[in-house]
């Protein structure tokens, strides 16, 4: 029983036949035809048409598409997070600076005390916590 | 019949539809070689080429969930790429069949010769770009038919669920368009090979 669908116009069934079978012997690595120069020029053909065009996607557009469609509510948890951080660390600085005076001399006992009774070694730490958050959130904006 | 058998098609999408990690990514790396190679044959501009294949994808994320498992999934992502694309080539007025392409011509079969001698040919690097060139040339439904069939070896009932016409009308322009490439090829066309 024939499954194929027919054609929406006449054609000439010999000429379908030997495109067909160039196909299959193109996909089969089978010799290439002598002496049937149809044969030959569709066998060429098969050869060229399954080769992939020149341009292609970049290497990560899949990665990138599966940035983009990022649900919203998991971003704006991500940006939630990072933002209350940015707020404990500044308010952790203006505690340090207003109420600093009265309780980080009390420290001051041992090498580590003293150390941590400086207000410049704070100050530092708040300047690179400040450095690394900004850089974080450059790296958001520049992946959105 | 039991449709709920796992597959596949069925696993992914259930991964993205529930947003597991790294499903989404997968699902596009499985399926942007046959977007480009659709849209890419459609429209021939890289960079717009790009731009439909990316708002394929985003559509594929909206609208997955009316995925309904009728037809595969790679028939039914091939689908939204193809009608981007031809909406885009509308958009741009650019005809898509040439005019009476497949209807009234005679049979061109009869234009062709037995003489023609490709020893020469198949290693011949300029033949392969003229060919292409040919290929470049025909109408974009026709390399775009071609193409699914020779590079992504799509069957003629997959190409017709992806292009919406019927396997009759896919088998005619399969057959014409290689018969025309046949024809420029061994010059008969006045197209010099």
């Amino acid at each position: 029983m024939n499954h194929e669908p027919p054609f929406s116009t006449p054609v000439d069934e010999s000429e379908w036949a030997a495109q067909e079978r160039a196909l299959a012997d193109e996909r089969a690595g089978a010799a290439s035809p002598a002496g049937d120069p149809r044969a030959r020029s569709y066998r060429l053909l098969a050869h060229v048409l399954a080769q992939p065009p020149d341009a292609q996607l970049p290497p990560d557009f899949a990665r990138r598409m599966a940035q983009r469609v990022q649900p919203p509510a998991r971003a704006a948890d991500n940006r939630l997070e990072t933002w209350l951080v940015g707020l404990l660390a500044m308010a952790g600085l203006v505690s340090a600076a207003i109420y600093g005076n009265a309780w980080l001399p009390s420290l001051d006992q041992g090498a580590t005390g003293a150390l941590l009774a400086k207000p410049w070694l704070w100050a530092l730490v708040a300047c690179l916590g400040f450095s690394r958050l900004s850089r974080h959130w450059l790296h958001h904006d520049q992946v959105r | 019949m039991d449709t709920r058998l796992p597959n596949p098609d069925r696993e992914l999408v259930d991964a993205v539809l529930r947003g597991a990690p790294g499903a989404f990514e997968r699902l596009v790396r499985d399926y942007q070689g046959l977007c480009w190679h659709i849209i890419y044959r459609m429209v021939r501009h890289p960079e717009d080429a790009r731009e439909l294949c990316q708002e394929t994808f985003l559509r594929v994320h909206q609208c997955l969930y009316q995925y309904r498992y009728e037809s595969a999934l790679k028939s039914w992502i091939g689908q939204v790429a193809y009608s981007i694309a031809l909406r885009h080539l509308q958009r741009k007025r650019i005809p898509l069949l040439e005019p009476a392409s497949d209807e009234g011509a005679n049979s061109p079969v009869e234009n062709v010769g037995d003489d023609f001698d490709l020893e020469q040919a198949f290693g011949d690097a300029q033949m392969a770009r003229r060919l292409h060139a040919a290929v470049d040339a025909l109408p974009p439904v026709q390399r775009t038919v071609l193409t699914l069939y020779h590079l992504e070896e799509a069957s003629i009932p997959e190409i017709a669920a992806i292009t919406g016409m019927a396997s009759g009308t896919i088998k005619s322009h399969l057959f014409r368009a290689r018969l025309r490439l046949r024809e420029m090829l061994e010059g008969r066309l006045g197209v010099a090979v």
